[in-house]
């Protein structure tokens, strides 16, 4: 009987008739390049030709306690301890230090990849962004500077667009912001929120249509327990997965699981 | 009649080829002579390794059972989907083998964790236990477990691992029967 040979993330150890049964090895890590930026998230850079578009901006919708600013947090810390790449990460939402305490959970200690210049947490008032935004960026430009950084999070555009009194307003913002961030020459990291109503999408202005990439994390109830899954809804330049993947929380940050399915309705 | 059907059963797993998924169909009188038939042939006779996925029996339990059998409990990995969701706690220290299921409703997690378990069998010689679709269905509607069954058993295939999946005589239609037996290689009533 012929076996079909396993489409796999790992590594095939004999896959013939008569011969030895698959087993599976973990496929070494993806590299960043020129052109992409591996996450480092297991199971998440296979779904997306080995990583992100580089210096292109990604938007992180979801519910909140959906894993949204996890998420975000752990590009970051990849990005400095795999790849060299370092950081920075601006919050409007969480303190420094409550961030680097929750960060602790995973065994990310930000402090010590602070103190290696390979991080940065900022912390701003979300008119502060928009005044420096409005002023050329360059304080936040600095802190770029200063580290070499190569990745940026934003936490969250919600909070940001908050600021304007009218959605026209909020998305030429958000435009602006957008822009500024693709100038910096980052690859940048935007989490916004997102209020799913059984199938149906309410997003910040549209502002899916400004990002380079979409992804979208579920934290659905199904009847009464919950399921975490993420889905590619747009990347541009890149053959994405379309499938619904589910992921968890493991002991090191998020894991996704790109050949499991959810099962049942999210 | 339970030694003969004891005999019967043992005779028709014992005849099973290996890679090979049947879907049992069992009468509720003899449907746990029919599981430890199963285990005893496969881990006994045949000498392989197996992930047992429980719906109905928590591991405390089990671990009892099969060792009171005679059989090597290391043999055996387990998935425990009950344990947690009637309130019980979890044995979780380094030498045990079993993944617990926050609920026998999660199948997401138990599709994520039975991939975990199937990986850790040896390479060769291995099987999959489901006991059972029957209770399967008393949590989950019947499409979404069909979807499981098919992704489950398309797994198994690839990965060349034997299945049993038991299923109750009386417990549900003869539509969903025929559909999950499409999955499967082969149906045993017994």
């Amino acid at each position: 009987m012929k076996r079909i040979r396993r489409i796999s993330g790992a590594e095939e150890v004999g896959c013939v008739h008569g011969a030895p049964k698959p087993q599976m090895v973990p496929k070494p890590l993806a590299k960043p390049s020129d052109e992409r930026v591996p996450s480092g998230i297991e199971g998440l850079d296979e779904l997306i030709e080995g990583g992100f578009e580089r210096n292109s901006v990604i938007l992180v919708c979801g519910d909140a306690g959906s894993g949204k600013t996890t998420l975000s947090l752990q590009f970051l810390y990849n990005g400095a301890v795999q790849y060299g790449e370092p950081g920075i990460f601006v919050t409007f939402e969480e303190t420094k230090k409550s961030m680097y305490k929750h960060a602790l959970q995973y065994g990310w200690d930000l402090k010590k990849l602070e103190d290696k210049g390979l991080f940065a947490l900022v912390e701003y008032k979300p008119q502060q962004i928009a005044e420096i935004i409005r002023g050329g960026g360059s304080t936040v430009k600095d802190a770029i500077d200063s580290i070499g950084a190569k990745r940026i999070g934003l936490d969250s555009l919600t909070s940001y667009s908050l600021l304007f009194k009218t959605p026209y307003e909020g998305r030429e913002a958000v435009l602006a912001l957008f822009n500024r961030l693709r100038e910096w020459k980052c690859t940048s990291m935007v989490v916004s929120e997102i209020i799913l109503q059984f199938g149906s999408r309410r997003g910040e202005a549209g502002v899916e249509f400004l990002s380079d990439a979409v992804l979208l994390l579920y934290y659905a109830r199904q009847q009464d327990m919950k399921v975490r899954a993420l889905e590619i809804l747009k990347m541009r330049g890149t053959k994405h997965s379309d499938k619904i993947c589910p992921f968890k929380f493991g002991d090191n940050g998020i894991i996704v699981f790109p050949k499991d399915s959810v099962f049942g309705r999210l | 009649m339970a030694q003969k059907s004891e005999k019967e059963i043992e005779q028709r797993i014992e005849d099973l080829p290996t890679e090979f998924i049947a879907l049992i169909i069992s009468s509720a009188d003899i449907y746990s002579i029919a599981q430890e038939t199963a285990l005893k042939v496969l881990i006994g006779k045949k000498g392989m390794n197996g992930a047992y996925v429980t719906f109905n029996r928590p591991y405390s339990t089990l671990k009892a059972t099969i060792k009171g059998m005679g059989l090597d409990l290391s043999k055996l990995f387990f998935i425990d989907l009950i344990t947690e969701s009637a309130g019980g706690s979890a044995e979780r220290c380094a030498t045990d083998n079993c993944f617990y299921v926050s609920s026998p409703k999660n199948l997401t997690e138990l599709s994520i964790l039975m991939e975990q378990a199937m990986l850790r069998l040896p390479a060769e010689k291995r099987f999959v236990f489901i006991d059972s679709i029957s209770t399967m269905l008393i949590y989950n509607d019947p499409d979404t477990v069909l979807r499981f069954i098919h992704a489950l058993t398309g797994k198994m295939r690839l990965l060349g691992i034997t299945g049993i999946i038991f299923l109750l005589e009386k417990e549900s239609d003869e539509k969903f029967k025929a559909q999950v037996a499409q999955f499967c290689d082969k149906v045993i009533t017994i």
